[in-house]
């Protein structure tokens, strides 16, 4: 009586409904088994093995793995990206001549076609065309990395902020955002490099993430906001999963892929960047080697000399390519309906 | 497939000649993923004053029949590969499309279910009901508002003249649809297609729309499709029912006698499933399984892997719609033995 | 909030499943109330009004017995069960669990508590993570609560979870796009299960689902209350399913409850206006009782819940409105019907004859009922052959 209607079956610990379930699962399992029918795609399902303990426990991640190792574009992306790197990191390893700021230019070879000794002809300054461009890649391939997880990082981590909490803080970010918005790139660069009394790789990297965050941290906020109001984002909460668990688990997967398509259109925008302000003579100096340095020097030689600005250019192309393949992949291996 | 060998009519309308003859129309979605069997060579008849309700579940078909019929198929990806649809006599699909135009709209008119994405939210619905008149009868612009008001004041909009200047999004979901309902009986059609009038709406409103549509369709005299999943809803107004299962009609005639006695395995199915509100504590007898996926359909009859009858004979041949009593029709092998006759 | 109450609510969350006391309802809800802030500008807001989502309700909901919440969009019953679930606070009013006020419980205390109530949703699409594998979704809750399962017995646990919903347990790997709309509500379901919960709030749980599978899953639901011993508050607009499913029911209209008592005494001797008209707007499949159903067709809309009416709230809609429903809002008490209503006028009338009632003719004087009669569209007569 003094329990009214309390199931028998329920305890007040942890193994009794345990055990329910289990009793229960043998007079449910022939019936209902298939009530539904089976999903779609046939002989991925497998048979049914007596030991569950030891089944493979899939995730997002390793499902992602296991696809992006099928994934040819991926393949042909990461080699290029590799090579790239190592270019970057040891340029001695793919050209004999020796960092063109070295010597071993001579003016009467300036602006001379591409020949057998010369793969890539020599630019305006009688230098090996082909050691300039190898050398260009470290401070570009730096520059786009750097500027896009700089400014990736504040735009996620503010979009994220922004987007889940809401309220004066979001409106206070979204403000900011309007606010460097509306500064025009080079006026902004030219603001912020002015500040630094000497400007190298790192101003020029801390100038472009400073004024290119806010892209991402839209693109995150807003992709938060609708995943935030999903019902599964409600169930995580109505089972007590801290914020931090419903951001890292729940929202972080959802909300990622345009940004990761964003960021890695991006990069190339980014090293353009750099040749620009480099070329309106706030970037980089001109001692620097940079494949935007260089697309710039041959601006003017595109009738005479246009192999000066083809080679970079096609390397910068290549580059941002890898990176394109490389975030489409991505995305395609983080989206489970695209498998 | 075979049913372009017979394609038995869903006859018997109760004014005698058809306003509305489907015959065989076949329907499918070319896709990345394959081909979607959309709708599998279904025929049916309807007449003036008629209310005729096509019954299914979604993916059925039921809703891509009507978009055939009134040219709105999304083409590509969906492409009809069959059939005929006659309005008085004529094929539609072999009109030129101005011929299509003055027929769709004029004659056969479609309410569809979202009523707020139907209607344009940056017009007043004075303005978008007026268009019909503006464009089809060449009304001027006060010739068009006066109508627009007269029309808002049939679907009983309450004050209609003040509201005529209003905008979609201050409008309920009740009075958006009857907004709807206005536009498309502005130019008298003879045939109204309603796709799911009610289902996005609340059960008491739901019953002012069945009631206004029924109302209409007694002063004007027109036929009526009315397109459904809701079984309680064709038991109250339709005349006759086709029951749609896997792009196919698997059984027609009229409601009562239907409902009354199901010949087809899936209406039975069907009724057994449904919770009711005249019911207490009955138990619900689902139909195992789901709707067949319509770009890998079973082979033989499409409901034989859901079917309690099913026998080796369902998997193989697949059943035509074929009269089963007279007025009745019903494409299952069995459908004698499922009506008990 | 004294000291005192904060120690007994932390005593009740931390007992999984404390015994309840004698005459103790499992979950106990009074007055609550949540108003939703109608706010104008976007760099400076101002409150501008106020939107009453839930206006002061009460009830009870008994251990192992199914609550039916019914009423039509924005009557505020998706919001009581954000409320009774903590997803949202509550301007006013108190629930409590076990006889403890759970209303503003935080941090561990809150997460303790929510072992005990779980929600399936309505939309089986946007309630399961695409990203999450389905073991990964049916597991989730014990990386929250690891003192639920261990983390070896996880996996064995999971596809029984599975298996017990009616799915394969060999789906565990796989996404939720792979599955029906109907499969996808059975994993939500596990999900809910997985902590052994003893309330499970059910909102809408069918109604985006297909007639066929309606009715699985309905099935499965009354399976899985009997097994475990849930109570469910099972909130619906359909009022069939919640007939078919529930002991007792409660009706709202406008953020507050206008009747409230068993099934019977809802379905059978309907009293408030509103219900009734409710009731008779169902569609009946049946001829037979079709004929006899009394029909009332309320007129205009719901009013907005930002500036309800005065008095009682469904006034500016009722036939039988008076000077006195302006002025006076009725409340919920039994008037006389066997089971509280709030209206002035209550009458307690059937509105549709249950299938195994005697034919009888029924009077149609009231003023709105017209006389009983089909709502059969068109006038041409059917053949209507009997087979």
């Amino acid at each position: 009586m003094s329990e009214p209607r309390t199931p028998t079956t329920r305890g007040t610990g942890g193994p009794e409904p345990s055990a329910a379930l289990d009793r229960d699962l043998l007079a449910a399992t022939p019936s209902t088994t298939s009530a539904d029918g089976a999903p779609v795609p046939p002989g991925s399902g497998g048979a049914p093995s007596a030991q569950s303990d030891d089944t493979r426990q899939a995730s997002l991640w390793s499902d992602a793995w296991r696809q992006l190792r099928r994934n040819k574009l991926f393949l042909i992306a990461v080699v290029l990206l590799g090579v790239l790197t190592v270019m970057a990191a040891f340029p001695g390893l793919f050209t004999s001549l020796g960092d063109p700021r070295e010597g071993g230019c001579s003016l009467s070879n300036s602006k001379m076609p591409p020949s057998a000794q010369a793969w890539f002809g020599y630019d305006i300054q009688g230098c090996d065309h082909y050691t300039n461009v190898i050398y260009g890649a470290r401070v570009s391939m730096i520059i786009g990395l750097v500027v896009v997880a700089g400014s990736g990082v504040i735009g996620l981590v503010l979009g994220a902020l922004a987007g889940f909490y809401g309220g004066w803080f979001d409106i206070l970010v979204a403000r900011l955002t309007d606010i460097v918005y509306g500064l025009p790139i080079v006026l902004g660069a030219i603001l912020i490099l002015n500040a630094f009394p000497n400007r190298g790789l790192l101003q020029v990297a801390v100038a472009l993430i400073a004024l290119s965050w806010m892209t991402v941290l839209r693109l995150f906020r807003s992709s938060v906001i609708s995943v935030k109001e999903t019902d599964y984002v409600a169930a995580a909460r109505a089972m007590g999963a801290t914020n931090l668990r419903i951001i890292l688990k729940h929202i972080l997967p959802n909300a990622l892929a345009p940004v990761l398509v964003y960021s890695t259109i991006a990069i190339g925008g980014i090293i353009a960047a750099e040749a620009t302000l480099s070329f309106l003579g706030i970037g980089l100096q001109l001692p620097a080697v940079s494949w935007g340095l260089q697309i710039n020097s041959g601006r003017n030689l595109l009738r005479t000399a246009p192999h000066v600005i083809f080679f970079p250019s096609i390397f910068l192309s290549v580059t941002v390519l890898s990176w394109i393949l490389l975030g489409d992949a991505l995305r395609d291996a983080l989206d489970p309906k695209l498998r | 497939m075979t049913s372009s060998l017979t394609h038995p009519q869903v006859s018997g309308g109760p004014t005698g000649s058809a306003l509305l003859e489907v015959d065989d129309l076949h329907v499918e979605f070319r896709t990345d993923y394959g081909v979607v069997n959309a709708v599998n060579g279904i025929s049916y008849t309807l007449s003036a004053g008629e209310t005729l309700a096509i019954l299914g579940e979604s993916g059925c078909g039921k809703s891509v029949s009507a978009q055939t019929i009134m040219g709105i198929l999304d083409s590509p990806p969906g492409f009809v590969t069959g059939g005929e649809i006659r309005y008085q006599g004529r094929d539609l699909l072999q009109m030129s499309a101005k011929e299509q135009r003055d027929i769709r709209g004029e004659e056969i008119s479609i309410v569809f279910q979202d009523a707020l994405s139907s209607l344009n939210p940056v017009f007043t619905v004075g303005m978008q009901i007026g268009e019909m008149f503006r464009r089809h009868r060449g009304y001027s612009r006060g010739d068009a508002k006066k109508a627009a008001v007269e029309l808002m004041d049939r679907v009983r909009i309450p004050s209609a003249k003040e509201r005529v200047g209003d905008y979609p999004h201050q409008f309920s979901g009740g009075m958006r649809q009857r907004v709807m309902i206005a536009m498309a009986i502005a130019l008298d059609p003879a045939i109204l297609i309603a796709d799911e009038p009610t289902t996005a709406l609340d059960v008491t409103v739901q019953a002012q729309i069945m009631d206004l549509l029924g109302e209409l369709q007694r002063d004007t005299g027109m036929g009526l499709i009315l397109i459904t999943h809701d079984l309680a809803v064709v038991g109250e107004i339709a005349d006759r029912i086709a029951v749609m299962y896997a792009g196919r009609i698997v059984e027609t005639g009229a409601t009562d006698a239907v409902f009354g006695a199901p010949a087809m395995p899936y209406t039975q199915g069907l009724m057994a499933s449904i919770a009711r509100v005249d019911q207490k504590g009955q138990r619900l007898n689902p139909i195992v399984g789901a709707p067949p996926n319509l770009a890998a359909l079973p082979t033989g009859c499409p409901f034989h892997p859901r079917c309690p009858r099913a026998t080796p004979r369902c998997p193989t041949e697949l059943p035509l719609l074929r009269e089963v009593v007279p007025g009745r029709r019903a494409a299952c092998h069995y459908a004698e033995e499922v009506l008990g006759v | 909030m004294s000291e005192h109450v904060r120690t007994t609510t932390a005593d009740a969350a931390a007992v999984p499943h404390a015994p309840l006391r004698a005459g103790e309802a499992l979950l106990r809800v009074e007055g609550l109330v949540k108003h939703f802030p109608l706010t104008q500008g976007i760099v400076f807001k101002k409150t501008i009004g106020q939107v009453r989502a839930v206006d002061g309700v009460n009830f009870t909901l008994n251990a192992g017995e199914t609550l039916g919440l019914v009423g039509e969009s924005g009557c505020g019953k998706s919001t009581v069960s954000k409320l009774l679930m903590s997803l949202e606070r509550p301007t006013a009013g108190s629930v409590f669990y076990k006889g403890t006020d759970i209303t503003n419980l935080k941090g561990r205390e809150l997460r303790r508590l929510r072992r005990n109530i779980q929600i399936i949703f309505q939309d089986p699409y946007s309630s399961l993570n695409p990203r999450m594998t389905v073991g990964d979704i049916v597991s989730e809750p014990w990386d929250i609560h690891p003192d639920v399962v261990a983390p070896k017995d996880r996996g064995r646990r999971t596809r029984e979870l599975l298996e017990r919903v009616g799915l394969n347990p060999d789906f565990v790997n796989r996404y939720p796009h792979q599955f029906s709309g109907g499969q996808r509500q059975r994993i939500g379901i596990a999900r809910a299960l997985a902590l052994q919960p003893e309330i499970i709030i059910c909102d809408e749980p069918v109604s985006a689902l297909d007639v066929s599978v309606q009715a699985q899953v309905v099935n499965l639901l009354a399976e899985l209350q009997q097994d475990f011993g849930l109570a469910y508050i099972f909130i619906a607009h359909d009022l069939s399913v919640v007939r078919h499913i529930s002991n007792r029911v409660a009706v709202m209209y406008l953020g507050s409850i206008v009747e409230i008592g068993s099934e019977d005494d809802i379905y059978e001797k309907t009293a408030h206006p509103y219900t009734q008209a409710l009731l008779s707007a169902v569609p009946v499949l049946d001829p037979a009782v079709r004929a006899h159903k009394k029909r009332i067709m309320l007129t205009g809309d719901v009013p907005s819940p930002a500036n309800p009416p005065s008095g009682c709230r469904f006034r500016t809609r009722c036939w039988k409105a008076q000077d006195v429903c302006a002025e006076k809002a009725p409340e919920l008490v039994d008037r006389g019907q066997g089971h509280p209503v709030a209206c002035h006028f209550a009458e307690a009338v059937q509105v549709v004859e249950a299938l195994d009632v005697v034919d009888e003719p029924l009077p149609a004087t009231e003023p709105g009922l017209s006389a009983p009669g089909s709502r059969r569209i068109g006038s041409a007569p059917a053949d209507r052959s009997e087979a």
